[in-house]
């Protein structure tokens, strides 16, 4: 009898396993939990927790998917956490979903583990065409969308609405030749002749380069490969279509007013204490700066001048996106059925209230709330239009050594303005530095 | 023969669990390093080819490394000075009986008890240009993030806030050690604190002081983290260090062999510094 006992006891504890199923209830283990890194903090952060609760108390709860939501930090930081998961080759702590910036795209598009937002959109029968066109081509690579736009922006031209009335100026410029007419007007200086308050703040470098380089006859490539989009950069094009030389000496034109402050930090601060008056920022700032100005005076937006007149391309997207990774857990379908509806065309309008980075679903602009919306606020709307219409095959650069060739084009511009260098130097001097970036990301790949 | 054995392994076994973490963290990566900066590096970290001095030849070329070796002399020949002047001065003002100088002593100490992150992140809002309280104290408007001499400036006040609480404990502690009896004799003979200074107080401290000196170099020629917090290399490079593009190329770009030269060329140039002072000290300083 004991002996029996003890056998009895012996297999409840060795197949346990087998009774554990019928401790639970079924529908419960079929619940996909998918998690998703992301950076959005302050409003963002509010309005990405807002926009993960509703999903999961309705499609979530329907299709049994919920979705967990961790802030990683800052843009930088979640790719430097999920490279550090991806050299490490244990990817099952990989998240399902990563929010990541334009900067990560080098890193990231070449990964085994990603899986192209485009796949899984197929695979539910989804038209890509609902996605902006030019939101889905900044994330387009070699003809594929690798990942879905979430928060994306563009830039900006904000002016001091009151200095602009007290200095009798009634538009905003639209070419660099009229920017610096406007901001000779706007140039404030005291009895010792010392500048209390500058025309325009900026010194130009990578984000706003993309953009004015960009833009002239219709659209010009800032490097080859289409800016990075087909394959890793060999050599600028800069040089050779004349677009950096033509923009030089527009800038410097500019500079010679006086009454532009070559300042490259903290442009937001100097803009709202009043010393300048115009800057260009991304539209992602504009509920950053008004909250800072506060009473203080009017801001205005405009859109973004343009080099000259024939500099018709407009503006670029910029921003972030939703990247797929394969973790081995096998939940590519429950994570898209979250991307499809964070980018639906009511949540898209959700957001861009809460937020500001524009909608990427088509549909979101012909909504009549849309519509009530941008005439409640119509500084939204002047970002919209711009880019509305702009050129969508105007995007961004894809390069290595990003970093390195910010401060190339921040520097050598510096050099051209204060040691009085020519256009035509300055422009064969970048060439020659972010070739060697190129040519020395290329030799390491072994290529 | 068994006594003789265990006198034979315990020093070894003692020394081990220093000697693996050593060798880990220390030595095994020194050496990968060094082969790497011979080498192509891919984007995963793998070794593709050999290729002798081509990573120098290209890093000695670029303008960008010209920059950050140029930046990174002069920041330690600025802070160098700074540095040991202030906290010496510290140190002989606070040198002193009384409950005021306490107070003083744990003033200057105070840093220390500060993270390194945190203290940077205040003394980036302090010397805002537009809202900070520095400007508005002094009534300027310096830009001390866009202008390359204030910002160099700015880096070396923060170098000066982050070292002068180990610094100052140092050299207190060896003034303390000058021998009292010493000091009253050459007040009596009418000696002014100059001289009690100079031919009393320096020449007891110099170990002392050396050791501080070395610790400074070192420190200046390896500063990186307040300038990833305070300026990130800007305006314009001008406070680009050595080991700040070190950390650019090596994990901003992913490209570990140009990464691993520059570590090498600094690991050099700090060395053979450090050496030739350690031969001066040698001639000229005397322990007690």
């Amino acid at each position: 009898m004991r002996r029996l006992l003890i056998i009895a006891l012996l297999v409840f504890s060795t197949v346990q396993g087998i009774f554990a199923l019928g401790a639970t209830e079924e529908p419960l283990d079929q619940v996909k939990t998918i998690t998703w890194w992301h950076s959005n903090s302050g409003l963002a952060g509010k309005a990405s927790d807002a926009l993960v609760a509703s999903f999961n108390a309705t499609v979530g709860k329907e299709k049994g998917i919920q979705v967990q939501t961790v802030y990683q930090g800052k843009s930088n930081d979640v790719l430097t956490k999920t490279k550090a998961i991806l050299q490490s080759n244990t990817t099952s702590d990989l998240p399902d979903l990563v929010q990541l910036d334009g900067s990560a795209v080098l890193d990231i598009r070449d990964q085994k583990k990603l899986i192209a937002m485009e796949d899984l959109a197929k695979a539910d029968g989804y038209d890509l065409a609902n996605v902006i066109e030019a939101a889905r081509l900044s994330v387009t690579y070699k003809n594929k969308m690798i990942a879905m736009p979430f928060n994306s922006s563009t830039i900006l031209l904000y002016y001091n609405k009151t200095a602009f009335e007290e200095a009798g100026i009634t538009d905003a410029p639209k070419t660099l030749k009229e920017l610096g007419t406007t901001a000779k007007a706007l140039l404030k200086t005291d009895e010792k002749g010392k500048v209390t308050r500058f025309g325009f703040a900026n010194v130009p470098t990578t984000y706003e380069l993309i953009v004015w380089l960009g833009q002239q006859n219709g659209l010009s490539y800032i490097t080859d490969e289409e800016n990075g989009h087909t394959g890793p950069p060999t050599k600028v094009l800069f040089d050779e279509n004349g677009t950096m030389v033509n923009f030089l000496s527009r800038w410097k034109e500019l500079y010679a007013t006086g009454a532009v402050e070559n300042l490259t930090s903290d442009l937001n601060g100097a803009f709202a204490s009043g010393r300048v008056a115009m800057i260009v920022a991304s539209t992602s700032n504009l509920t950053t700066i008004f909250s800072m100005v506060g009473d203080r005076f009017e801001v205005g937006v405009a859109n973004f001048p343009m080099v000259d007149e024939k500099a018709t391309g407009g503006v670029n997207v910029g921003g972030g996106a939703i990247y797929a990774l394969d973790n081995g857990a096998g939940n590519q379908a429950a994570a898209w059925e979250f991307v499809k509806f964070a980018t639906s065309a009511e949540e898209q309008l959700k957001w861009h209230v809460a937020t500001g980075y524009f909608p990427v679903h088509q549909d979101t602009y012909s909504l009549q709330a849309f519509e009530q919306h941008l005439v409640e606020n119509p500084h939204y709307g002047v970002a919209i239009r711009q880019l509305m219409a702009s050129n969508p095959k105007l995007q961004g650069i894809w390069v290595p050594s990003a970093y390195q060739i910010y401060y190339a084009f921040q520097s050598g511009i510096l050099k051209m303005l204060q040691e009085n260098r020519s256009a035509e130097e300055t422009s064969k001097a970048l060439e020659r530095e972010i070739n060697s970036y190129f040519s020395e990301f290329l030799r390491m790949q072994g290529q | 023969m068994k006594i003789y054995r265990t006198w034979n392994v315990k020093p070894y076994a003692l020394v081990l669990p220093a000697l693996l973490l050593a060798v880990v963290f220390a030595y095994r990566p020194f050496v990968i390093t060094i082969l790497n900066s011979f080498h192509t590096v891919n984007l995963g970290g793998v070794r593709m080819q050999f290729v002798g001095v081509e990573n120098y030849q290209r890093l000695f070329g670029s303008e960008s490394f010209q920059a950050s070796l140029s930046n990174t002399l002069r920041f330690t020949l600025f802070f160098v000075p700074t540095n040991i002047t202030i906290c010496l001065a510290a140190a002989l003002l606070s040198n002193r009986e009384g409950k005021l100088a306490t107070l003083n002593q744990i003033f200057f100490f105070l840093p220390m008890a500060v993270g390194l992150s945190s203290a940077m992140m205040i003394i980036k809002m302090m010397f805002n240009p537009s809202i900070g309280i520095i400007n508005h104290l002094i009534g300027s408007d310096i830009q001390w993030f866009n202008d390359p001499k204030a910002a160099m400036a700015l880096l070396v006040i923060a170098g000066v806030y982050l070292d002068i609480g180990f610094n100052f404990l140092l050299l207190s502690a060896a003034l303390r050690n000058v021998p009292k009896e010493l000091v009253e004799v050459a007040n009596l003979e009418g000696a002014g604190k100059m001289s009690i200074f100079r031919y009393l107080q320096l020449p007891l401290i110099a170990p002392s002081l050396v050791f501080v000196l070395m610790t400074n170099i070192k420190d200046a020629m390896l500063i990186s983290s307040p300038v990833l917090i305070l300026t990130e290399g800007g305006p314009f490079r001008s406070t680009q260090t050595l080991v700040y593009q070190m950390y650019l190329e090596g994990f901003k770009s992913g490209n570990y062999a140009m990464g691993s030269a520059i570590a090498t060329v600094v690991f050099l140039l700090t060395f053979t510094i450090l050496l030739s002072l350690l031969h001066l000290e040698r001639r000229r300083v005397y322990y007690q």
